[in-house]
């Protein structure tokens, strides 16, 4: 949504870029987090910390491609996004699912 | 037609400084996660503001006292100082976070860190509050204030469901996150029922001199002003519905997702009105909330007190403010989250509504002070369901603010 709003331009790029640095932190810290919990199966931990690391390259691409007002950039690592993002909501359920 | 005009500035004072940091974000984060669910909460704030406003104002029309110096004058200073203590404190935090907001305007507008606004910010209300009259601050920034219309003009431009946003004014309960549904609902109560609220209104009433013809309007304004303000804070929340949970944003905890609502209704519009919004309704309830705790301890301690005079024949009552406001600025200016501080100052308020509406039974029933104009049936009615609900609030808000607290 927000990435949407640059590419329309009717979001300042200094207000995208700090939404992005300031997500870009959220998912530092749940990379933290998923690495300390030790409770789950290793696979689906490193299925869910591979999937916030993608998001995480993602979200910084596109930061970089906002403060270089590279559209093509930004379009692209908004792709990645999209799809580091439907990687992370399946990891995230095979994560939390109910165990026999 | 001089008191329809009074009326109709009283009313439009009201909606313009309704909204504040507390409202929107408490309204914003319920409709992304619970979409018109909780739209309960605002109404039945918004109904318990009305009977406590325009009983601080009838008592202060009728008796020429304040609330707290009616019960200062009524309880003696002791039993005072329990209410005194708890409404300076949670002021102390409301005004922090109104200071964050217009912070975090100015963050969003700049690409300048909140942090190094939070001083020049508390010194322009500082300075207001010097250089002001009651007058000037009371409805100038509340009539800018009205800029926050454009939360309406979103929520009817959005085409909601009419039927599900009235199905939301019937409490409801969670299908999910039950915890953070109840921690949101005392929020919103919190933001609504703010003790800073009717204590303004009371010190306000005196300062524009208040007599027994004004109970027309203050009954006016009171009913109309707040039912309209209750209305942006129902906008909000419609708003965050339908564009940030339609957009898969169910988790407001992050100022820098609020924009969001009005950019694609507005487009960059919709930016410039966010930050506008933020900083004018923050802006302005930061100056009243100063002004309050002045007023408040003025009025405990028997000082002279009056926005109207020149701050040389109040000292007290200027240096509260002064210090209030600095203060107050200290947790942003060091980096504390203003929308953490936000919710939690707003849930602390809704604990502290006991002994702040208490009062309220004893002085509006007090023959010495509103003579005839003591309460009736249904505005009794409304303190006692107030302060049993302010009870209520008192004992889960900090379970809750520990179990579903964002």
């Amino acid at each position: 949504m927000t990435l949407d709003g640059w590419m329309a331009g009717t979001a300042p790029s200094a207000y995208i870029s700090d939404t992005l640095q300031s997500v870009g932190n959220t998912l530092t810290d749940i990379d933290a987090q998923i690495r300390s919990a030790g409770f789950a199966e290793l696979g689906e931990q490193t299925a869910l910390a591979a999937a916030v690391k993608d998001m995480s390259v993602a979200v910084a691409r596109a930061r970089a491609g906002v403060l270089a007002g590279r559209r093509p950039d930004v379009q692209e690592a908004q792709q990645d996004v999209r799809a580091a993002s439907r990687s992370l909501a399946a990891a995230y359920a095979r994560y939390f699912a109910p165990k026999p | 037609m001089k008191k329809l005009l009074e009326i109709s500035l009283g009313v439009v004072t009201s909606v313009g400084g309704f909204l504040e940091v507390g409202s929107m974000a408490t309204a914003a984060q319920a409709g992304a996660a619970f979409g018109f669910q909780l739209i309960w909460a605002v109404v039945l704030g918004t109904i318990c503001i009305i009977f406590l406003v325009e009983m601080a104002g009838r008592f202060a029309a009728v008796s020429h006292h304040t609330i707290a110096d009616g019960i200062r004058e009524r309880f003696g200073f002791t039993a005072f100082l329990w209410p005194l203590v708890a409404i300076l404190l949670v002021n102390f935090l409301v005004m922090s976070a109104e200071i964050g907001g217009v912070a975090i305007a100015l963050e969003l507008a700049t690409g300048i860190g909140f942090q190094w606004w939070a001083l020049p910010v508390a010194f322009l209300a500082w300075l207001l509050l010097w250089k002001g009259t009651f007058g000037f601050i009371e409805k100038g920034v509340s009539i800018l204030g009205l800029v926050t219309l454009c939360f309406v003009v979103g929520a009817v431009m959005l085409k909601p469901d009419w039927r599900a946003v009235a199905t939301g004014a019937v409490p409801t309960l969670p299908a999910h996150d039950a915890a953070t549904y109840w921690f949101m609902a005392v929020s919103i109560l919190g933001a609504s029922i703010s003790p800073y609220l009717f204590m303004f209104y009371s010190s306000g009433a005196i300062e524009d001199q208040w007599d027994e013809s004004y109970l027309g309007a203050n009954r006016a304004i009171a009913g109309l002003g707040m039912t309209f303000g209750g209305t942006i804070s129902v906008s909000v929340l419609i708003v965050a519905a339908l564009v940030l949970a339609t957009n898969g944003i169910d988790q407001v905890d992050d100022y820098h997702q609020l924009p969001l609502m009005l950019i694609p209704i507005f487009g960059f519009w919709g930016f410039v009105l966010f930050v506008a919004s933020l900083a004018i309704a923050c802006f302005g309830a930061a100056l009243e909330v100063g002004l309050q705790q002045a007023y408040l301890v003025a009025q405990g301690f028997g000082w002279t007190w009056g926005e109207n005079q020149k701050p040389r024949d109040n000292p007290g009552f200027s240096s509260v403010y002064t210090l209030s406001t600095f203060l107050a600025a200290v947790p942003i200016a060091l980096g504390l989250d203003p929308l953490r501080l936000t919710i939690f100052s707003m849930a602390l308020t809704a604990a502290s509504l006991p002994l702040s509406v208490v009062p309220f039974l004893f002085l509006l029933n007090d023959k010495r002070y509103v003579g005839e104009h003591r309460n009736g049936v249904i505005s009794n009615a409304a303190v006692i369901f107030i302060i049993a609900l302010g009870f209520v609030l008192a004992v889960v808000t900090i379970p809750l603010q520990i179990f579903g607290g964002t």
